[in-house]
């Protein structure tokens, strides 16, 4: 570029009186000028014709004939969790990230995509860099979950529209992969691993049999080709609290419950066996004790009181106001007739009113009917048809969504602004026949239930809690510390026997030669000989005069 | 080669005097119609006598022979203040001879002929604003203490007339002939300035100085054209079209001046720095109307 510079014409310096009638001169030229101006300054257009050339050498054109190695490369790496079998030192998982990092190595391919097989695919990478890629394949860590390899074959197969594909499947081939019927692309499945000696734990639950007895259900799988005698322990916070000793024949699948005292928190069933999946070995759950503190702020209601008192394990206070009391302190507030103004976040049952209400958006009704109710686990088992409702309110609010209809509209609400959520009850207790109903506490109970309790098992790839692997998780979650079970629980996974049918596979096709023509050389050339060409002509003195 | 004025020249001027000093400092048409009845002793015209005219001034003489009365009008001889303006910038510094050589012999010689009229003669520079102002007053000597003083004078700065025209005549409360020396290449302009001067009623004459390679540049090709005040840069292709659009353009811009000149009641006279100064003083300028 400096000898483009240096062998650029010179212009003539030359000092004028003054600028102002040439300025006018150039203002009132037409354009059509500057182009007739063009083809004169032939050196201009050579210097332009040089960049481009050494732009496009710099770009590294090249001309590649059909041939297998000139398709673009797309590495499928399953991290399901039965990669984790260690039948392959140091696992299956660590063995096919080697492999893949073999065929990176060895085919030298420009265009390479990197996917990984999840629950869903996930497209790691898309790079020219056989570095890039290669260091994206160190980096992968194994998802203990359920794998989907034919979903991500579906997927890479919209890869690179139109064009012809070489797809590595790196597996252990643990269920069978469905190769799309008349796909233009060529299948390599790279199968890694060969045993089959593992049992698992493929389901569990913990339930509460009554108040002094929890049972332990758990489904266990044997799926090597031999008879499996091993003891399951039970462990309560890294105590043993129960074991029994289960035999299991080849490929059996077995379902055993084992009643042990109330306990609460974490349990851990774990089968005391060695075989090539550790990770199936153990399940956890976690039994959350529900003792919920329920503020109800009232001028006085006993049936409503009662009501909550009867939720076992509850810790009920009674106010007629809120002032002192500090919201957050309560994990559930009735506010019976007494609505503030705001409420901070938090659950809430709000009678005869709710905050920030419109009272010129409702109104008044009497005489109304219970009628029909949305699906929802508040309403679970409880059916107040035709339950009476003296006086009541319409709230003309689209924000509020309707749980219970009657005869005049709805009535009962689902509430949720600003964190606050919970239920509004358009009406007054004492205005309806509901509270002498068995099925008024089973309601409030639901309520509670419901808006405090949550579900603390899990399975490996869930992401709400960002689960990666089994295990216990501590997670912080609406300003409130909960803990979660995490666990495979996939029969899919814990029999890691290879399944896969070679019949499904395309026939692979030989690694051929390919022709491949660089450009850059030519361009580079194309753009001396030019230079040559200028450097005569601005010697020879061709120039504009 | 240095130029430098001399005295010679202004021995051809002693003959010559300033048209202005018998012309009237008449600014619009409606006055034109009752010419002032002057205090002087030379006769103008006659006219109709009208009730409230003074006796005196009745022609007895034609009365005697037509039986008409005509009042006799005479010229009022004004005293004058001239002022000379001439431009110093960079701009002028250009052509062969210099048109700042040109301009400074125009000057000396309109200082001159005021001084030899008996009149009131002031003498200015300007770039962007009056640089020095010499007042020669009706003394003959100061043209060689004006000459001198010429001769210190060298091209430089960048013009602006209507600043400069406007400082010089704000100060001043005597209308007058204000004659102004230019290339009139101002990039502001320069009707700003010269409107402002005939808005103090003052009587402006411009002397337009050229040069012949503004007219015909004779330099052809790829050129970068620097300003000679602003050092501001232009790259151009020059040949013959555009050449020709600078002729056309530079025409226009002369048009222009002369245009406006009209409108304006403003006396305007251009020069080719060839044409030498004494030819320009004897032959155009009396031709023109200026000297006399």
């Amino acid at each position: 570029m400096v000898i483009l510079y240096l062998i650029k014409p010179k212009k003539f310096n030359l000092k004028v009186s003054s600028l102002l009638i040439w300025e006018k001169v150039l203002r009132e030229e037409p354009m059509g000028r500057w182009f007739k101006k063009l083809p004169k300054n032939i050196l201009l257009f050579i210097q332009l014709l040089i960049v481009f050339f050494i732009v496009l050498a710099l770009s590294k054109p090249e001309i590649t004939f059909s041939g297998v190695s000139s398709k673009p490369l797309v590495i499928i790496l399953d991290s399901s969790g039965s990669m984790a079998s260690r039948d392959i030192s140091p696992s299956r998982f660590e063995k096919a990230k080697l492999e893949a990092i073999n065929l990176l190595n060895e085919s030298h391919r420009r265009k390479i995509t990197y996917v990984v097989s999840k629950g869903k695919p996930s497209l790691v990478l898309s790079s020219n860099s056989t570095a890039d890629v290669e260091r994206a394949i160190k980096e992968e860590k194994l998802f203990y979950g359920e794998g989907d390899l034919n979903a991500t074959v579906k997927f890479c197969e919209g890869l690179y529209q139109g064009m012809e594909k070489e797809i590595h499947i790196f597996t252990d081939g643990s269920f069978n992969i469905d190769i799309p019927q008349g796909t233009i692309n060529d299948y390599h499945i790279h199968v890694i691993g060969k045993s089959k000696d593992n049992v698992g734990i493929i389901d569990g639950k913990v339930f509460q049999k009554n108040e002094k007895v929890i049972q332990v259900f758990l489904k266990v799988g044997n799926f090597s080709d031999l008879y499996k005698n091993f003891p399951i322990k039970i462990l309560n916070q890294n105590k043993e609290i129960g074991s029994i000793n289960i035999e299991l024949k080849p490929q059996e699948i077995k379902s055993i419950v084992l009643d042990l005292p109330a306990i609460s928190g974490k349990i851990e069933a774990l089968l005391n066996i060695n075989d090539t999946l550790l990770e199936d070995n153990r399940a956890f759950f976690y039994v959350n004790t529900f003792s919920p503190k329920i503020l109800l702020v009232t001028i006085g209601n006993p049936f409503l009181e009662k009501a909550l008192r009867a939720i076992s394990l509850s810790k009920v206070d009674v106010r007629n106001n809120i002032f002192e009391e500090d919201l957050k302190n309560y994990d559930f507030v009735v506010f019976d007739q007494l609505i503030p103004y705001t409420v901070p976040s938090g659950n809430y049952l709000f009678i005869g009113g709710y905050p920030e209400l419109d009272r010129t958006n409702l109104e008044e009704v009497r005489d109304a009917k219970m009628l029909s109710w949305e699906e929802h686990p508040v309403m679970r088992f409880v059916q107040p048809y035709y339950v009476k409702i003296d006086r009541g309110f319409i709230f003309k609010d689209s924000s509020l969504k309707p749980l219970i209809y009657t005869n005049k509209g709805p009535m009962v609400f689902l509430y949720e602004q600003n964190g606050a959520k919970g239920l509004v009850c358009a009406f007054d207790l004492y205005s309806t026949s509901w509270i002498y109903y068995d099925s008024f506490p089973i309601f409030m109970y639901n309520l509670v239930r419901y808006y405090l309790s949550y579900d603390p098992q899990k399975k490996c790839g869930d992401e709400s809690i960002n689960a990666v692997s089994p295990g216990f998780y501590e997670i912080k979650m609406e300003g409130k510390d909960k803990i979660f079970a995490v666990n495979i629980f996939s029969q899919k996974e814990s029999d890691i026997a290879p399944k896969f049918t070679f019949e499904n596979k395309k026939e692979v096709k030989k690694e051929t030669g390919f022709v491949s023509i660089e450009l850059s050389s030519i361009f580079l050339i194309l753009a001396l000989l030019l230079f040559s060409f200028e450097a005569i002509i601005f010697l020879r003195g061709w120039l504009i005069s | 080669m240095k130029e430098e004025l001399d005295v010679d020249f202004l021995e051809k001027l002693e003959r010559l005097r300033l048209v202005v000093k018998k012309r009237k400092n008449l600014g619009y048409l409606g006055e034109r119609e009752s010419p002032k009845m002057g205090k002087g002793s030379e006769f103008s015209d006659y006219r109709s006598y009208q009730v409230g005219d003074e006796l005196r001034y009745i022609d007895w003489n034609i009365y005697a022979r037509f039986e008409k009365f005509l009042i006799k009008l005479f010229e009022e001889e004004e005293e004058v203040d001239i002022h000379i303006l001439l431009d110093t910038s960079s701009s002028m510094g250009f052509g062969s001879p210099s048109k700042i050589f040109y301009g400074k012999q125009m000057a000396l010689a309109f200082a001159y002929l005021g001084v030899s009229s008996w009149e009131k003669v002031n003498f200015a520079y300007f770039q962007d604003g009056i640089k020095e102002i010499f007042p020669l007053e009706r003394k003959k000597g100061n043209i060689f203490e004006l000459l001198k003083l010429l001769n210190t004078i060298e091209p430089d700065g960048i013009t602006d007339m209507n600043n400069a025209i406007k400082n010089y005549l704000a100060s001043l409360k005597r209308k007058g002939i204000i004659i102004i020396i230019s290339d009139f290449l101002s990039p502001l302009g320069y009707k700003d300035g010269i409107l402002f001067a005939k808005h103090k009623k003052f009587s402006v004459y411009l002397a337009h100085v050229i040069s012949e390679e503004e007219i015909s540049p004779g330099f052809r090709g790829n050129l970068c054209l620097i300003d000679s005040e602003t050092n501001e840069k232009m790259e151009i292709l020059l040949d013959d079209y555009m050449l020709e659009r600078y002729r056309k353009t530079l025409e226009k811009f002369l048009d222009d001046i002369e245009k406006f000149s009209l409108s304006y009641q403003v006396e305007y006279m251009r020069s080719v720095t060839t044409i030498p100064v004494e030819d320009l003083l004897l032959k155009y300028l009396r031709v023109g109307g200026w000297v006399r």
